[in-house]
């Protein structure tokens, strides 16, 4: 990376004109064309080696290395709203999948919610929720198995999502190292 | 080199956690964790290995530093062992997938040479950069590893997300985290 790289980056992400609010002496040299020596370090290591941030299921997983926590329970999670049923309800036939519908899920330690629809390569784009009962903050990694297999890790609001799953019948697992949720997912057509 | 953050200190620092773990101490192992964790999970996705194997050498680093807390015989250099055996782990990673002999890479070790590239003066002042980031504490080094490190190159917004703080004091906050950043890599960087 030459000075005027280097200029044109720190600009960027330093938001150099807010830095000037700030009056800053780095403005000084920057708008000098010069980048302090520890500055120029620093790019220069962040160059050599990129460190995205750690996604915070893989951190988790790191620090439970050393003391891991034991599984506890399985709690098999139950179906309470599923929006197919209805337009089934409503007297609309069942039919190919056209169109996005959601589940909703409760069991003891979680509720569940997941949203399907279609996508454009005839697949299905799965994203759901974990709402955690406890106050204990938890990272859930999601699978889900059928067809085929599917593995993420939830976010910290328990939001987790699957590309290019195949429509078929599924389980949905949940796991935070201690507890652990199954939940049905039916990726079939609509339910006739 | 110029400076002040020394290898003393930072060896110093890593004896101490690595003894705290050896007693127990889950609070130390997660602060050894919070410190290398970046530094390892880059090295295999620098690899070219998919999020989920960096995830996975990640996880086979980390076990191997739990299994040898008490044969770690340089803290000071932790973070360059920590490099090897990442890269070592992304070795078999990617010749598992391209069907080559594994044999040659060997097995990881306290004591394990480092290879050429890790003693390189680059890697040598990359480190440096790094330890001292780290001794910036929290927030500034999430901070600055966002504002430098992160490829991603997440706005300020983003940023102010990922370390919970209010977007408007993302803006101090920076101009206070590079001044002590300053201060600790010292004017004669590089020198």
């Amino acid at each position: 990376m030459n000075r005027d790289e280097m200029l044109q980056k720190l600009a960027r992400v330093l938001d150099v004109d807010d830095l000037r609010d700030a009056r800053s002496d780095i403005v000084d040299l920057l708008d000098a064309g010069e980048v302090p020596d520890w500055l120029s370090l620093v790019m220069e290591a962040a160059e050599q080696l990129p460190m995205p941030a750690v996604p915070e299921i893989v951190s988790s997983d790191l620090r439970a290395i050393m003391d891991p926590p034991e599984l506890v329970a399985f709690f098999e999670a139950t179906v309470m709203v599923d929006s197919r049923d209805e337009g089934r309800l409503a007297g609309v036939r069942g039919g190919p999948i056209d169109d996005a519908w959601s589940i909703t899920y409760t069991s003891e330690p979680v509720d569940l919610v997941v949203d399907v629809w279609p996508s454009a390569d005839g697949g299905l784009e799965v994203e759901g929720q974990v709402l955690a009962r406890s106050d204990t903050p938890s990272v859930f990694r999601a699978t889900l198995t059928g067809d085929t297999s599917h593995h993420a890790g939830a976010d910290a609001l328990g939001r987790f999502a699957f590309g290019a799953v195949t429509p078929g019948a599924y389980q949905l697992m949940l796991d935070d190292g201690r507890v652990r949720v199954s939940a049905p997912v039916d990726l079939r057509e609509v339910a006739e | 080199m110029a400076g002040y953050i020394r290898a003393d200190d930072v060896g110093a620092e890593n004896k101490r956690l690595l003894e705290a773990c050896l007693h127990g101490d889950s609070t130390a192992w997660v602060e050894l964790v919070r410190r290398y964790e970046r530094l390892v999970y880059a090295i295999p996705l620098r690899e070219g290995l998919s999020p989920d194997d960096a995830a996975d050498v990640a996880q086979e680093t980390f076990a191997a530093l739990h299994a040898r807390l008490d044969a770690i015989n340089e803290p000071d250099r932790l973070a360059s062992w920590l490099m090897t055996v990442a890269r070592r782990h992304s070795w078999r990673r990617r010749s598992a997938t391209s069907h080559v002999g594994l044999d040659s890479f060997g097995t990881e070790s306290a004591t394990a040479q480092l290879p050429s590239a890790d003693s390189s003066d680059e890697t040598v002042r990359m480190l440096w950069v790094y330890e001292s980031v780290q001794a910036l504490g929290e927030p500034c080094r999430s901070l600055v590893l966002a504002l430098f490190f992160d490829p991603a190159e997440p706005s300020y917004a983003e940023i102010a997300m990922q370390i919970g703080r209010p977007l408007g004091s993302i803006g101090p906050l920076r101009s206070r985290c590079l001044e002590r950043l300053r201060d600790l890599l010292g004017d004669g960087a590089a020198s």
